[in-house]
């Protein structure tokens, strides 16, 4: 499946008048890409993740789902991305129960999936008792576990320590490269946007429209070594250099 | 922490008391006539225990609560949700409950009589009330409190109506729920012991009520030291509960 969105737009009613998120953004996703967004904190990025789930309604333009049999989108949240009061199982398993499948299944399912993703002997325990990288890898495991047509990740990984990072990074890029779905990861880390994906979107600042588009062409599986190349280098440099003339225009603008 | 190792911490002010109590009461700096010793007590009420008249009132008194707190706090879990359900419920109820919150329960005893006779009937509704208001607002603010974001993830993983509820509004609002239920145990027993001073046939209220009258003075302080050993395991039962159904809560 794959999404089409033309002039999006995206407003809040706040004290004070009309916060706009999003303006005239076009965006296309394609088959088996993985793709990221890049963009300043603020500019819209959780929000431009919502409405292509379907839980926001964009107040301009629309989202065209193109081809595919269901219509299976999942997401992965930045935070609160598990229930307080279920154990890491219950969590996995969710999407499953929802779907209909029996306990026995999907729990099988689930620890099958969990222990692949090194979450092995934590099964009964409450989120709360889990490191921050531990809860996200449960969150990517419920994802991946309702094998959606499109996996939406809003910077999943953006509050880990730098080695939990790049450790969930690969374990995310060794699992997606088993059986390649589209994806649509946002983040703020430019570095991490570039590892990741096939191509990368940059969006503005607030109000977020897409400022610039790169293709990645690195040949996978991407290591630590992929990011000193110096091709790896040069798209960072210039990825950089759009961000950094957004903050100028601001700068200017104030 | 261990259980023993908690009971222990918890228990160090009341014995240093008892034996601080003792020495002096030895020494003789205590008139016996108003200070009767805690050995004394303690033998007192074995042979309390011994005529079965010491079991026979606190077991008036906690089924008195008993009653009272159960009936009154399933009244108040269903009021509360209905409330919590339904915005114009809600709305519309929530003036009359807070009057009935910040009403002194006891003031009312004399007006419950009226209407529900002088029995047992008006007693046990009164503790009910007591209880009743405190768990209707805590479940209130319990559904009231859930986060928005729980039902949107629930429902984005395809949970329908009935699965929100269960999965996300019945978990979501227990720990204020329990809030609820520890306050509104701790209010009932109060209210009991209160209403048993004024007007109870048996019960520990009416038990030191008649001590004091009589000038019994040991029956009187051990009827007070019974009434706040009741309290002190209520809470603890309550507590007990409250992690085995709310394991999440750290
Ligand atoms: N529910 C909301 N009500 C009001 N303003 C909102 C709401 N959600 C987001 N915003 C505003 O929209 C802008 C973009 O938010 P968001 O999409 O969360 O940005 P990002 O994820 O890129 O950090 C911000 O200025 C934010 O304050
Ligand atoms: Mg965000």
């Amino acid at each position: 499946m794959r999404l089409s969105c033309t002039g999006l737009g995206a407003g809040f009613e706040s004290n004070g008048g009309r916060v706009l998120a999003l303006r005239q953004l076009n965006l296309r996703t394609r088959e088996r890409e993985f793709l990221s967004i890049v963009g300043p904190s603020g500019c819209g990025k959780t929000t431009l993740l919502r409405i292509l789930a379907g839980l926001l309604k964009p107040s301009d333009g629309e989202v065209e789902r193109i081809g595919g049999d269901g219509e299976c989108v999942r997401m992965v949240r930045q935070e609160n991305s598990l229930f307080p009061w279920m154990t890491v199982l219950e969590n996995a398993a969710f999407g499953l129960e929802m779907e209909g499948f029996g306990k026995a299944e999907r729990e099988a399912r689930a620890l099958a999936l969990l222990a692949k993703f090194g979450v092995t002997g934590r099964e009964r325990a409450y989120p709360h008792e889990l490191s921050l990288g531990m809860k996200q890898r449960v969150a990517l495991c419920r994802c991946f576990l309702s094998n959606p047509e499109l996996m939406l990740m809003d910077e999943p990984f953006a509050a880990l320590d730098a080695q939990s990072r790049a450790s969930l990074q690969q374990e995310l890029l060794a699992l997606w490269q088993e059986a390649p779905k589209s994806v649509v990861f946002v983040t703020h880390d430019v570095e991490e946007a570039i590892l990741m994906s096939d191509r990368v979107l940059v969006l503005s600042a607030q109000p977020g429209t897409v400022i610039g588009e790169f293709g990645v062409g690195f040949s996978r599986p991407r290591t630590q070594e992929t990011t000193v190349d110096p091709e790896f280098i040069q798209i960072k440099r210039d990825i950089w250099r759009l961000l950094g003339m957004e903050t100028r225009d601001v700068a200017h603008a104030v | 922490m261990k259980m023993s190792k908690q009971v222990a911490l918890g228990l160090w002010l009341p014995l240093l008391t008892v034996t601080g109590w003792e020495v002096c009461s030895g020494f003789g700096i205590l008139d016996p006539l108003f200070f009767p010793a805690p050995s004394r007590l303690a033998a007192s009420a074995w042979r309390l225990t011994g005529t079965g008249e010491l079991g026979r009132q606190a077991g008036a008194t906690v089924t008195r609560m008993g009653i009272g707190f159960f009936c009154g706090a399933v009244a108040g879990l269903l009021l509360g949700a209905l409330m919590g359900a339904s915005r114009r419920v809600g709305r519309s109820l929530e003036p009359s409950l807070s009057a009935l919150y910040s009403a002194p329960k006891l003031s009312l005893l004399p007006m419950v009589m009226l209407l529900a006779g002088v029995g047992e009937s008006s007693r046990l509704l009164l503790v009910a009330a007591a209880a009743f208001v405190l768990v209707a607002f805590h479940a209130l603010d319990g559904i009231r409190g859930v986060d928005r974001s729980w039902v949107e993830l629930a429902s984005h993983h395809g949970a329908g109506r009935w699965m929100i509820l269960r999965k996300v509004f019945l978990p979501a609002c227990m720990p204020q729920l329990f809030t609820g239920l520890r306050l509104a145990a701790g209010r009932a027993l109060v209210v009991t012991i209160s209403i048993e001073l004024i007007n109870a046939p048996d019960g520990l209220g009416s038990m030191i009520l008649m001590s004091w009258q009589t000038f019994a003075t040991e029956k009187l302080y051990i009827g007070v030291i019974l009434t706040a050993a009741l309290g002190a395991i209520l809470h603890a039962v309550m507590r007990r509960i409250e992690l085995k159904l709310v394991p999440w809560r750290n």
